[in-house]
Order: structure tokens, then sequence, then C-alpha cells
């Protein structure tokens, strides 16, 4: 890989570490740690960037491959055993206040199916219907209507528990 | 509590985790690490191949030897079985299955749900690509064997090459147990292996198509 390709996946990895992670979280069921699939998610990118032709943003190919990845953990394709890099490495901070909301709203989450729950985390993340659109292949009609029922489900789910 | 709120709290998932990577590492222990995952993939793709390989360069040399015409013609067909063994399966290892992983959602799936169904039909239909030709090819060459006794042939061949009746008798029988088993660990593998995938995949693609105006 070229310097220039390097330097570019570095800022890449560094810009967009915290979104993945926050995916990652979501979709990892044990055994697999969200440390693991946040490695695959990085590896999977590093892999596929010469392939990168720039017909989408960099952020919209980056949650396209984490969700893939993601939903593939799900189906448990691949048996082989996750290697742990050492030069990642992910410590919880203190908790903060919206720490109690934040597992509600987790555990919310957790009753949608894999899509939905694909599509919430991309609306979480406070992206546009074109490019959720972008990401899930669906038209963006196809989105609102989908996106209207989960968020009804979401606060069902959550206002009780608040 | 409104829409936005959801977003407001997601968002402060961010405070809560502290990410370091030491990107001089990280490329390395992606060559050291999760590279050598793949290759051993590869690897396992590749087992077979070099079995069969070696089987078609026996068969080979039995057919270069054997004066009998139907031996001959059944070491050849042998061979010839063995290489369609090694196209059907370098055309389906899983190592050259496309990742794409940077692909619409929708589409990345479905392209997996093909590779899917690929397998599952590659091990269903292992009897006719597999079994029965080689099988049919080893019963020419079995039979095919005739008196070797007017003959000068290599100790070798003479040892391998079943003479008489109760040995063609035997090596007939063994050779459609042996099959018969890899056919009946195929099924069992798309059963076992591929069929709940490929259901799990399918709710999870009609679950992406629901709510469609």
């Amino acid at each position: 890989m070229k310097k220039e390709t390097t330097h570019f996946f570095e800022q890449l990895v560094e810009t967009n570490k915290s979104k993945i992670y926050r995916i990652c979280q979501i979709y990892a069921v044990s055994p697999v740690e969200p440390q693991d699939l946040f490695q695959e998610v990085i590896f999977q990118a590093w892999k596929s960037l010469p392939q990168f032709k720039q017909k989408s943003s960099i952020h919209t190919w980056v949650y396209r491959i984490t969700l893939n990845v993601c939903l593939r953990s799900k189906l448990k394709f691949d048996n082989d055993k996750t290697t742990r890099l050492e030069a990642v490495q992910i410590t919880s901070a203190n908790p903060t206040e919206d720490d109690g909301n934040l597992k509600i709203l987790r555990e919310c989450i957790a009753t949608l199916d894999d899509t939905d729950t694909s599509i919430i985390l991309l609306y979480l993340e406070e992206m546009a219907y074109k490019e959720i659109s972008q990401i899930t292949g669906l038209t963006e009609n196809h989105i609102a209507v989908k996106m209207k029922r989960i968020k009804r489900r979401l606060l069902e789910c959550m206002q009780p528990k608040l | 509590m409104k829409e936005q709120d959801l977003q407001h709290i997601w968002k402060s998932a961010q405070t809560t985790n502290q990410i370091t990577i030491d990107m001089s590492q990280l490329t390395q222990q992606f060559k050291t690490g999760m590279e050598r995952r793949e290759q051993i993939v590869r690897y396992r793709d590749g087992r077979e191949t070099i079995f069969a390989t070696i089987g078609i360069l026996a068969y080979a040399s039995i057919a270069f030897y054997v004066p009998f015409t139907m031996a001959r013609i059944g070491a050849i067909l042998v061979s010839l079985s063995l290489l369609f063994l090694i196209y059907k399966l370098r055309t389906n290892r899983k190592s050259l299955h496309t990742q794409h992983l940077f692909l619409p959602m929708q589409e990345q799936l479905i392209e997996q749900r093909k590779f899917m169904v690929n397998q599952e039909r590659l091990l269903n239909t292992v009897l006719y690509w597999m079994a029965l030709p080689l099988f049919i090819s080893y019963l020419i060459f079995i039979w095919g064997v005739g008196d070797p006794s007017g003959y000068v042939l290599p100790d070798l061949i003479l040892e391998i090459i079943p003479v008489n009746l109760k040995s063609k008798i035997v090596w007939s029988t063994l050779m459609a147990l042996i099959l018969g088993y890899i056919v009946w660990m195929n099924k069992r593998a798309a059963v076992v292996n591929w069929q709940p995938l490929i259901k799990q995949i399918d709710t999870i693609i009609t679950n992406l198509k629901k709510d469609k105006l």
C-alpha cells in the first residue's frame, strides 16, 4: 500500500473509530466482543481501500463495511477464531450521567430485527435518508416508511423505562 | 421524549469508550494476524486439490504402464474425473468468494446468499459431479484388468492392480462404500452447515424488503 493511501487510511480510522465502535457494540453477541467486530471492520476497510472508487462518500463506504461485517457476524458464517490485535486498545471510561438512558436505548434497539437495527443506527448517527439509502440499497421512500415504524417502536419501548 | 433525544443519548456513547490505535503497529499486525487467518482458509481450499493432483498423476502413470485397453481407458477416466473434481472445487472455493463488503447492504446480502446456495448445491450434488464419474471410471479400470502373466510390468503396478475376481469384488465394494460415505457426509454438511444460514439470510433479506410501498 502506498504511503498516501496509508495516511488516508489512518485518517479514516481516526475520524470514524467512535462511530464504528458504537455500531459494533450493538451487534456484538457473546462470544464475539465489540472489539473483535471493530478490528474486523478496520481490517476489511484496509483490505477494500484500493477498491474505493469515490462513487460514494468515504463515510458512506465505511458505514457499508461496518454494517456488512456486523451482519455477517450474526450469520456465523466465519467460524475462524478472531485474532486480538494489540495495536487496538479499547478501555471504558468513567460512566456518564447519560449511561442509564444509553443502556435503555441499547436494550430497546436489541428488540429490533437486524435490518431495522442497521437503519436506526444510521439514523442515530445523524445520517440523511439519502445516505441511508446509499448504504442499505433501499429507496429513500422505503427508508422513510421503515424509519417511521422503527422510531415509533423504539419510543414505545423507551418511554415506560425512563 | 422526542426523536432528537434518541440521537443525543446515542452520541453520549462516544464519551464512555477510549479507543487507542497504534497505527504503525496496526497494518503490521493485519499482515501477521488477520491475513494469516485468510491464508488458512486458502490452505483448506487447496488441500483437496493436492490429494486429487496426486491421484491424477498416479492414475496417469497406471494408464501409461497397464497393457489392457479397458483398464487404460478406466485409468484415464479416473484421472479426468479427478481433474473435473479439481475444477469444481477451484471454481467454488471459499477464498475465491467475493466479499465486497463495501457494497450496499441489500446487494451484499444477495451476494452472500448466492454464495451459500452455490455451496449447498455443490454439496448436495456431489453424487453426480464426483462420486458417480469416479466410481464408474474406477469400475471400468478394475474390471478391465486382465491376466498380467504374459506382460512385463513394474512391480508397483502389479501390486496395485486387482488381478483376480475376489480382489476386484473387494475393491469395487470398498470404493462404493467410501464414495457412499463421502456423498452422505456432504449431504449432511449441506443440511447442517448451509441450510440454517440460508434460512437466516432469507429472513434478513425479507425483513429488509418489508414496508416497501
